[in-house]
């Protein structure tokens, strides 16, 4: 019984962040993303985020690709904070990249042996979930969760 | 019917509720029918399932087990097949518990644990089933992430390297301890290959590797690990294999590894549309049973040979000349797949659509001239086993459970009645040189369960010990443990231990003996 996945990796090396303050303009929007479920302190986790179908989950599409490293971080959970995003609808990826090599680790049948998970906890069926499945509509100071599975 | 007048029908908008109450105060269909079905069917309580773990009980024993068999004889199978009131849909959907009997001087015992599988625990904490099977994919399940999601561990037990594992065909073996049952964890071979299917019927050879594989059908890969005696992995490799089919058994040589691939095809787009795994499969006659041959020092070897088209479980076992180029394989054959698609199917909801008889059939590859060759004995049978120290090696003695009631079982009933019973009434030893058959069978309410060989003594010759195994006495209401002499399977069982009781009808067992003190 088999699920093959896809899911791009994100490995464009981007601006380290793992706590930025907001200053939201008035026409701006705070996104706050919480990423639970890391699997111990190895490695670092990372997350992209998309503005559309067309781009979903394609690395070079991917507006911000951060990075978290989990030795940097306390507690259980790891926090990504977008400011001054423009009102919208967004997408996240996240994943756990435990032995840090910048990409999702995957089986030969493709399925993902790190934690991984998409905004809104969307899933997909044998495969990642669709971008709409995943999309936020972003409007002034917002706050999310995700989970990793 | 629209969302208000479905409520409105049901009296229950006036009260407010939702439609996910009036759905779970709605009987689910599959219990209805099933329940309905075993008030007129006795022996469909080997298939009801239990909720819980089954604490240790004694047994009433009758004649004496051989010194042979003190230890444990162990038995999985799907053994939860409704959460919250919802059934599953297929008998190869539920949980998978692991029961213990344990034979001393002092008696028999039996228990029963479910492994605490990551989809056991997620449904049991929802309280339904929250995530798909085998064989149910309602539309309000979570779609399945990957196999491991969906993993039920309900198939098989292997002993390897001083591990238990309980074994399921798509995804991951589960460690279990073998004493307390506990669940252990997933096994993972090596970290790239976590979460790869290790399937339900591993061979041990005479220098103790052990052979496995795993079909990852939406990938189309064929995975074949190769694990030393201590339990360390040798060898993983995956290859691509055509039109991959479900394939549940296969059989090694000292050269080869035999695969028969039923023209039963996976077809990802199914999966995709929200269909079961086993409705993402489609039945291709024209591709006939295709015989895959691989090479164990290199898996990329392929040979491929052709049969006529036919459905199978289980392979029993294979030898090979001493160059290896002609392969000889016991397996047991149907002409189609209706017994997974439609028979144990349509049983979890009291449906009685017997399939015909799959019967034991002799093969021979030769790889020289790419011939392939069968004969189908007369045999009506499952569940062939062998004296595990001859895999891979010339064997003569196959033990199977068989169906030899003439009427009132899965063939030859009379039009428009069903059958008595579905399954097994006998037990079976079947001679693979000259055919010959000794055979033992139980009243015909009683449905056999497969049987193991234990071997008297190390030094024993082929075939000479006990078969270990279970019984389902419908009369009696009990589940039985019953041991025979290999070599006198005609005479009976020489020991019986009963169940005051059911216990669920499963699949794969083995015997481990108590250690030497």
């Amino acid at each position: 019984m088999t699920a093959v996945f896809s899911i791009p990796l994100v490995s464009r090396m981007s601006t380290a962040l793992a706590l930025m303050l907001a200053a939201a303009g008035a026409s701006a929007a705070t996104l706050t993303v919480v990423v639970e479920g890391a699997q111990g302190r190895q490695g670092a986790v990372r997350a992209a985020m998309f503005r559309d179908a067309t781009g979903w989950l394609k690395p070079d599409a991917a507006i911000r690709a951060d990075i978290a490293a989990l030795d940097s971080v306390s507690g259980t959970s790891v926090t990504f904070v977008y400011p001054d995003l423009p009102a919208g609808r967004y997408a996240l990826s996240v994943f756990h990249d435990a032995n840090n090599d910048g990409k999702l680790g995957t089986n030969p049948a493709g399925i993902p042996v790190e934690p991984y998970g998409f905004s809104r906890d969307a899933r997909g069926r044998f495969g990642p979930p669709a971008f709409d499945d995943a999309a936020i509509d972003v409007q002034g100071e917002q706050r999310v969760t995700i989970h990793l599975h | 019917m629209e969302r208000r007048s479905f409520l409105a029908a049901l009296g229950a908008a006036p009260f407010g509720l939702t439609l996910r109450d009036v759905m779970a105060a709605t009987p689910d269909p599959w219990a209805a029918g099933f329940a309905a079905a075993r008030a007129q069917y006795p022996w469909l309580a080997g298939y009801q399932g239990v909720t819980a773990d089954m604490p240790t009980r004694a047994l009433k024993v009758e004649g004496t087990f051989p010194p042979a068999l003190r230890g444990a004889f162990y038995r999985n199978g799907p053994a939860r097949h409704e959460i919250g009131g919802v059934r599953y849909h297929h008998l190869f959907d539920g949980d998978g518990m692991i029961q213990r009997y344990d034979i001393s001087e002092q008696g028999v015992t039996h228990r029963g644990v479910f492994v605490r599988t990551d989809k056991f625990v997620a449904d049991t904490a929802a309280g339904r089933p929250l995530r798909a099977t085998f064989g149910t994919a309602n539309p309000d399940m979570d779609p399945v992430t990957s196999p491991d999601s969906i993993n039920v561990a309900n198939t098989s037990l292997v002993m390897h390297g001083d591990e238990m594992l309980a074994l399921w065909e798509g995804g991951s073996a589960t460690r279990v301890d073998p004493d307390s049952l506990r669940t252990l964890g997933v096994q993972t071979w090596r970290d790239d290959y976590k979460g790869m299917p290790f399937s339900a019927h591993p061979k041990v050879g005479p220098d103790g590797t052990l052979w496995n594989f795993g079909v990852s059908s939406a990938a189309g890969l064929l995975t074949v690990y190769c694990v030393g005696a201590d339990g360390a992995l040798k060898r993983v490799e995956s290859v691509k294999v055509p039109d991959v089919a479900m394939v549940h058994d296969f059989a090694v040589t000292q050269r080869h590894l035999v695969f028969l691939l039923p023209p039963f095809v996976y077809d990802v787009e199914r999966s995709r549309a929200g269909m079961s795994f086993l409705d993402s499969h489609i039945w291709r006659p024209e591709l006939g049973m295709r015989v895959l041959v691989l090479d164990k020092d290199d898996v990329t070897r392929m040979r491929w040979l052709q049969l006529p088209a036919g459905f199978v479980f289980h392979l029993g076992n294979a030898w090979s000349s001493p160059d290896g180029q002609e392969i000889h394989l016991d397996y047991v054959r149907s002409d189609d797949a209706t017994v997974v698609t439609t028979s144990l199917r349509e049983l979890m909801r009291g449906q009685i659509r017997p399939s015909a008889g799959a019967h034991l059939t002799q093969l021979h590859l030769n790889l020289r001239t790419g011939r392939a060759e069968q004969f189908s004995t007369e045999h009506v049978a499952e569940f062939p086993k062998i004296d595990t120290r001859r895999t891979a090696q010339r064997h003569r003695a196959l033990f199977m459970v068989a169906h030899t009631a003439s009427s009132g079982g899965l063939q030859g009933h009379p039009r428009g009645r069903p059958p008595a019973l579905h399954g097994f009434d006998t037990v079976m030893r079947f001679d693979t040189d000259s055919g010959q058959v000794q055979q033992y069978r139980f009243g015909h309410r009683t449905l056999v369960e497969e049987h193991v060989f234990v071997p008297a003594s190390a030094s024993a010759r082929e075939g000479e010990g006990w078969l270990v195994g279970t019984v389902f006495d419908v009369d009696a209401g009990s589940t039985k443990l019953t041991a025979f002499d290999a070599q006198n399977v005609s005479a009976g069982p020489v020991a019986m231990a009963s169940l005051n009781g059911v216990a669920p009808l499963g699949l794969h067992g083995l015997f481990r003996a108590l250690k030497a003190v």
